[in-house]
């Protein structure tokens, strides 16, 4: 590597911290007191940092500075009357156990009192599966509607 | 004869949740214990029914809502809808809301989803996609580029255009940080993703929207 490719590579190196440093301070991130000099020294002999840091700054500032639209009362009442006019749905799990427990207990029933060599037997078999599939998908489909991940 | 000063003073308009409305503007002036509740109190009100704790709630958050909403899909009309879908999905989501956890960053999650939804099914095409692929800032400092001297005027209208031509899911984020002032960890957790890859998104999208208002004020 020649002399002028190591200065432009030390150049480069210096940009860089610069830079980083710069975007540190958008961030909010106070830099040690060794970068935040030495950055100060290089930007005042670098142009395109100098330019870069300005030019950042100024992206940041006028985007916090983008208006914001109020919501008007119309939609703010319709917000209000699309809530359904009941509480909240309650957590699904909390009635899962006592509505799986009363499927549990029907099907105990039906097997006990009907024998399955019958086809009143058979029948009751029948709708108990059936019942079982409709509690499941019943509890199924509200965990799904109710779910939201990161609450 | 006995005059009534409003037409209407014999009507009671059935406000939201069941409330009239005449109650609920009473009760307004009157409950400056519920509007200085915080969200995890309001959330425990509304949990229990009580209507003036929602409202409180959606009138806290509905400005920021609205906004997310219509810098991702920059329509009024569309803002609005999506709005209202936010807070009733947020309202019926309530009971599984952590009682540990933040709400502004839980609703935001909620808005985040709605608007790239709304995308999706509009099929609104997102430009520049993978535009951020391309590598940042490495240019050695004597190559004449974006850092000539430029003299910039940002106007806000020219941001906006600049912003437009992101991703919608780029330029949600952006101002998620940017002008909404979100933090790191609340934004990670609005998108669904790691700090450490908002950090470096945001990276990104300063660099790109940097060389994209550079080009058009050079131009």
């Amino acid at each position: 590597m020649g002399k002028r490719d190591r200065e432009n590579e030390a150049i480069d190196d210096a940009c860089t911290r610069a830079r980083c440093t710069l975007e540190s301070r958008l961030e909010g991130v106070a830099p040690d007191e060794a970068a935040e000099a030495e950055t100060r020294a290089h930007l005042t002999t670098c142009r395109a940092c100098a330019t870069f840091g300005e030019q950042m700054a100024e992206i940041v500032a006028a985007a916090a500075a983008l208006p914001q639209f109020d919501v008007s009362e119309a939609l703010t009442q319709r917000i209000l009357a699309s809530a359904p006019a009941s509480r909240p749905a309650p957590p699904a799990a909390s009635m899962t156990m006592p509505l799986m427990a009363a499927a549990a207990a029907l099907w105990m029933y039906l097997l006990v009192v009907v024998s399955v060599e019958s086809v009143d037997g058979l029948m009751s078999w029948a709708v108990s599966l059936v019942l079982m599939v409709v509690l499941r998908l019943i509890i199924g489909g509200k965990r799904e509607d109710l779910a939201v991940e990161g609450g | 004869m006995f005059r009534t000063t409003h037409s209407c003073a014999n009507l009671v308009e059935s406000g939201p949740l069941g409330f009239p409305m005449k109650q609920l503007e009473s009760l307004r002036s009157d409950r400056p214990d519920v509007e200085a509740l915080e969200d995890g109190g309001l959330i425990a009100l509304t949990l229990k029914g009580d209507g003036r704790a929602y409202e409180v709630l959606v009138r806290r958050y509905q400005k920021l809502v609205y906004n997310v909403q219509y810098q991702m899909v920059r329509s009024h009309e569309a803002a609005a809808d999506l709005t209202q879908d936010t807070f009733l999905k947020a309202y019926r989501a309530l009971s599984t809301f952590r009682r540990d956890a933040r709400f502004k960053p839980w609703l935001m999650r909620i808005a985040t989803n709605c608007g790239l939804n709304w995308i999706r099914d509009n099929r609104v095409e997102d430009s520049l996609d993978g535009v951020l692929e391309e590598t940042p800032w490495v240019e050695p400092a004597g190559r004449q580029n974006v850092e000539q001297e430029v003299e910039w005027r940002l106007s806000q209208a020219l941001l906006q255009d600049a912003l437009g031509q992101l991703p919608a899911r780029y330029r949600h984020v952006f101002l998620l940080r940017y002008q909404h002032d979100m933090t790191y960890e609340d934004i990670a957790q609005a998108v669904g993703e790691p700090e450490t890859t908002i950090k470096s998104l945001l990276f990104r999208i300063r660099e790109k929207l940097r060389a994209m208002l550079a080009d058009k004020m050079s131009a």
